[in-house]
């Protein structure tokens, strides 16, 4: 029994993301014994198996690297995971963009279900995951003699780094299916830490009323603290911001130290994304806004007098 | 004997309940606030095809019943539009029935269109300040002059007046002391509403401030002759013939309101927590609650049986008139338990609940008191003698 | 060119899910269902296509109970021409749902099937690439914007750090993200035009595909409670119990 994890990268660098999966795969293994491999599929990803090969607990690193994987198309990485997907009895991919668009075209090739999401591992074949907007939480086992898996990353600490000492064997490449292209992607330019991963985030929502107040009451707030920029489904379908600000059910899913929520009023959907922040802050208006139940502190308070006073007493 | 809602009515229902939720309760308190009419909602509504329920195809309606008619009218209540979201649409849904049964090809043509269309607003002018109950003896008189007739008078409690541009209304075409009996002699107009000779003053009134009640002034109103509808002084018997729709339709909003009402207890009852409970876990809470969700239901299965029975051509008098009573006095018990249950907080405008209040004397006393329908049900069902 | 819509019918968007107190699953008596609001776009997309004069016809697909036909005619209300349910009381997962979708692709011989990312019941974001991986087709998840021309599909798709676009052939799977389209509302006369429009039943007997779950839910408990927070009466003592009680300043 072995596992399988793929890791989430950009070709150059390795994504925190992996580091939770693997923690989930170490999770699983005090159960089985199994040895921990890592799996690179890119082009030209040399230094993102290298950085691999030092995550503590895994053993091997796989490297398929061709022109075809760079962009993480999914019918062409299918083909190559389905090569050696026999050989384990877990393949974990994290629950990112790219985990949910390929895990499942894996588990059904191997005609085997999949695991959405998990956020605990009970035993080999038992584990936890969110449904109904994380209002419930659901243990499933399977039956299936391959889990295939996404971790959602918040659910596990991330896996320290070591000396490594990993071994990288390249492996062999499926060929390209040719059904897809990928023609050009738009990165958010941040000059701050990245949503899913920031360990403090300042959260807007209607109530800040247009983009611009939006970045003048927020932008400061975020500096002070060191923060990344979030919002609601609300502020982004009104053109606040980017839709990859979006936290919530079908959004980011995100669990810093702190959360500060600026006037959100708290949909069940919204909670969904952040009531697994250790330190939930809210202010807005009225008193009777949903997301007071999951705060720790609330200020209900006309946001542009509170945020500005707040920038100003904030060490 | 199916109590279930058909296929058609499930999506109705689902339907509006779609186009409702745009339209939230702070929405709603806002129209309260301010008294602006909810145009928007209305026009939404029209663009749907919604206004159209219950008139006839070819006219543009969907030619469905009072049963559905009705469903739609409470859906829209029950969102917690309440009366206010109601009142907006009720009379383009069902108040020109006699241009539909009674006018000619020409006034179906020129008048059903526009008004299913939502271009135009129609009111509804029938209540004198001296004829409220007893309409016969109203006094707003039509003289026939040449090719028009010459309507002056005075109406009250017309809704919409203010945002209206069509004006259904009965008048005596010919004196009551020259009538042969005391129903004859009364003409319906359907016609402009022309503010040159027509004063539309507003009515402060308890509730349901963003549809306005009026008193209108008419002096010298010039109705062309092809506005009659039917046949000079049988108006009377074209009003009878919406009368039990009309009482229909009411009565549904009210069950909405009660509902509505009763949802925010509900919600409330479950939250608030005192002395280390939730209060819904207390009977004196959670008993009041049930008595008003029995009631309402019981309201509804009248309102059903009267729709029914009105869409299956049969006599519906005593069912429409029950329902109506029943669900007014069943939404007054499901909104003052509302009030009761969110304890001070029933007394801030923005928990709501007292807007539904104040509305739900509306369907209480409009459009016949609840003394008047015991009355009716006395004599023409239990066979009492009349006491008036 | 033929589009299938996948629609599933789930708990509406604004109602609070409740756990049993058994243990068992979600209360789901009397509670208001409606069709998952993704697939509402996905239906959406494929009513402009039609409109657009790019799709021919848009037959849309769901599976489970007998009220699902309830879902499938707001469907058909919303300008879909046909409907099939694919009726069953069994629990159906994802790999089921995809095997059913792919012997109804089979049958249909579509050039672009639609479906929402993800149910908000079940929250799996799965059923969408299974169909696609068990029919050899490719695929553009979390789509943001939709075009389809000269035998292709031109998707952008919302990624975790923006947006990337890729070119598909035809036939492709694509499931729908929140900004792709707003839904139209669907208009009474529309009800009325749907009641005309067909709707077949089949089972999945008939489709050869066996529907046995393979996950087996053992628990369903709510999440762990918040403890009740506290509202404070300023802003100066929100920075002191930040800085001295929850100690994350």
């Amino acid at each position: 029994m072995t596992i399988l994890v793929l890791t989430e990268h950009d070709n150059a660098t390795l994504n925190g993301a992996t580091l939770n999966t693997v923690t989930a795969a170490a999770a699983i293994s005090i159960f089985t014994g199994s040895e921990i491999h890592l799996l690179v599929v890119g082009h030209n990803a040399q230094a993102v198996a290298e950085a691999a090969t030092k995550i503590a607990g895994v053993s091997r690193v796989l490297l398929a690297d061709a022109p075809h994987l760079s962009d993480g198309l999914a019918e062409n990485v299918e083909g190559t995971v389905l090569n050696l997907a026999k050989n384990y009895s877990h393949i974990l991919f994290p629950a990112t963009a790219y985990g949910k668009n390929v895990a499942p075209r894996i588990a059904a090739k191997l005609d085997v279900a999949q695991i959405s999401d998990i956020t605990a591992v009970d035993d080999s074949n038992t584990f936890a995951r969110p449904i109904y907007a994380g209002n419930a939480i659901a243990t499933v086992q399977s039956t299936d003699t391959i889990k295939v898996i996404t971790v959602r990353s918040t659910g596990f600490d991330a896996a320290a780094f070591d000396a490594g000492g990993a071994t990288i064997d390249r492996i062999d490449v499926a060929p390209d299916a040719k059904t897809s292209q990928f023609l050009s992607r738009e990165v958010t330019k941040l000059n701050r830490p990245e949503l899913t991963g920031a360990s403090v985030i300042v959260s807007g929502g209607r109530g800040l009323g247009s983009g611009e107040n939006y970045r003048k009451v927020l932008e400061p707030l975020a500096d002070k603290l060191g923060g990344a920029l979030g919002a609601s489904r609300a502020a982004v379908d009104a053109g606040f911001v980017p839709n990859d600000y979006q936290v919530g059910q079908t959004g980011k899913i995100v669990a810093p130290r702190l959360y500060v929520a600026v006037g959100i009023s708290g949909a069940i959907q919204h909670l969904a994304g952040m009531k697994d922040s250790k330190v939930i802050v809210a202010v807005n208006k009225d008193p009777e806004a949903p997301i007071f139940s999951v705060a720790d502190y609330g200020v209900v308070n006309d946001l542009f007098t509170t945020v500005p006073e707040l920038v100003s007493l904030l060490p | 004997m199916n109590f279930d809602l058909n296929e058609d009515q499930l999506s109705i229902q689902a339907s509006i309940e779609k186009v409702c939720e745009k339209f939230d309760d702070e929405y709603w308190l806002e129209r309260d606030r301010t008294g602006a009419f909810p145009h928007d909602f209305h026009r939404t509504l029209a663009d749907n095809g919604w206004l159209g329920i219950a008139m006839d195809p070819e006219y543009g309606g969907a030619g469905l019943g009072m049963t559905e008619a009705a469903l739609m009218m409470r859906t829209i209540s029950a969102s917690g539009a309440g009366l206010s979201g109601a009142s907006a649409v009720h009379m383009n849904i069902f108040g020109l029935n006699p241009v539909q049964v009674f006018g000619t090809d020409d006034q179906k043509k020129r008048f059903l269109p526009p008004l299913i269309e939502g271009k135009d607003k129609a009111c509804f002018a029938v209540t004198e300040p001296d004829a409220g109950l007893d309409t016969t003896h109203l006094k707003t008189q039509a003289v026939r002059d040449g090719n028009y007739y010459v309507i002056t008078g005075r109406k009250i409690w017309i809704s919409t007046a203010q945002v209206a541009n069509k004006m259904l209304i009965i008048a005596r075409t010919t004196p009551l002391e020259k009538a042969a009996k005391p129903t004859d002699g009364l003409s319906l107009f359907y016609t402009d509403l022309d503010r040159n000779h027509i004063e539309v003053r507003e009515i402060e009134k308890m509730g349901r401030k963003a549809v306005d009640s009026n008193m209108l002034f008419i002096d010298g109103l010039r109705v062309p002759i092809s506005d009659l509808i039917g046949e000079e002084g049988q108006g009377f018997k074209y009003l009878l013939h919406g009368l039990n729709p009309e009482r229909i339709l009411i009565a549904a909003e009210a069950i909405g309101l009660g509902q509505a009402a009763l949802r925010r207890a509900t919600q409330y009852a479950k939250e608030r927590v005192v002395f280390g409970r939730p209060i819904g876990k207390n009977q004196a809470i959670q008993h009041p609650l049930a008595q008003a969700w029995m009631q309402l239901e019981a309201a509804n299965l009248m309102v059903m049986k009267a729709a029914t029975l009105y869409d299956s051509n049969k006599s519906c008098g005593a069912e429409a008139n029950s329902a109506k009573y029943l669900a007014a006095e069943a939404a007054f018990q499901s909104c003052q338990t509302a009030i009761a249950t969110l304890g001070g907080m029933g007394y801030a405008k923005e928990y709501h609940v007292e807007r539904y209040m104040r509305e739900c004397m509306i369907p209480r006393l409009a459009p016949v008191s609840p003394q008047l329908i015991l009355c009716f049900i006395a004599e023409k069902v239990l066979g009492l003698p009349k006491s008036y | 060119m033929r589009v299938i819509v996948a629609v599933k019918r789930v708990i509406d968007y604004n109602v609070k899910a409740r756990v049993k107190s058994d243990g068992t699953g979600i209360d789901l008596a009397n509670v208001k269902m409606s069709m998952n609001p993704f697939d509402e776009i996905a239906v959406e997309e494929a009513v402009r296509l039609k409109e657009a004069g790019v799709a021919t016809e848009v037959v849309v697909v769901s599976a489970g109970v007998a009220q699902c036909q309830e879902t499938l005619r707001t469907a058909l209300a919303m300008g879909a021409d046909r409907a099939i349910l694919i009726e069953s009381n069994e629990e159906l997962q994802p790999l089921a749902v995809a095997k059913l979708l792919k012997a109804v692709v089979e049958r249909e011989q579509p050039q672009l099937i639609l479906l929402g990312k993800q149910a908000i019941d079940d929250d799996s974001n799965q059923t969408g690439q299974m169909l696609a991986a068990l029919a050899g087709l490719p695929q553009a998840t979390f789509a943001s914007k939709l075009v389809v021309s000269d035998g292709r599909a031109i998707v952008s798709r919302e990624v975790d750090g923006g947006a990337e676009t890729l070119s598909l052939t035809l036939p492709a799977v694509v499931t729908t993200d929140l900004r792709l389209n707003e839904p139209r509302y669907v208009t009474l006369p529309n009800i009325m035009k749907a009641k005309k429009k067909p709707m077949d039943t089949v089972k999945p007997e008939v489709l050869n595909v066996d529907v046995t779950p393979r996950l087996k839910t053992l628990k369903v408990q709510e999440p762990a409670k918040r403890s009740a927070g506290v509202i404070v009466p300023d802003v100066k003592t929100l920075v002191e119990k930040l800085k001295g009680e929850a100690k994350v300043l």
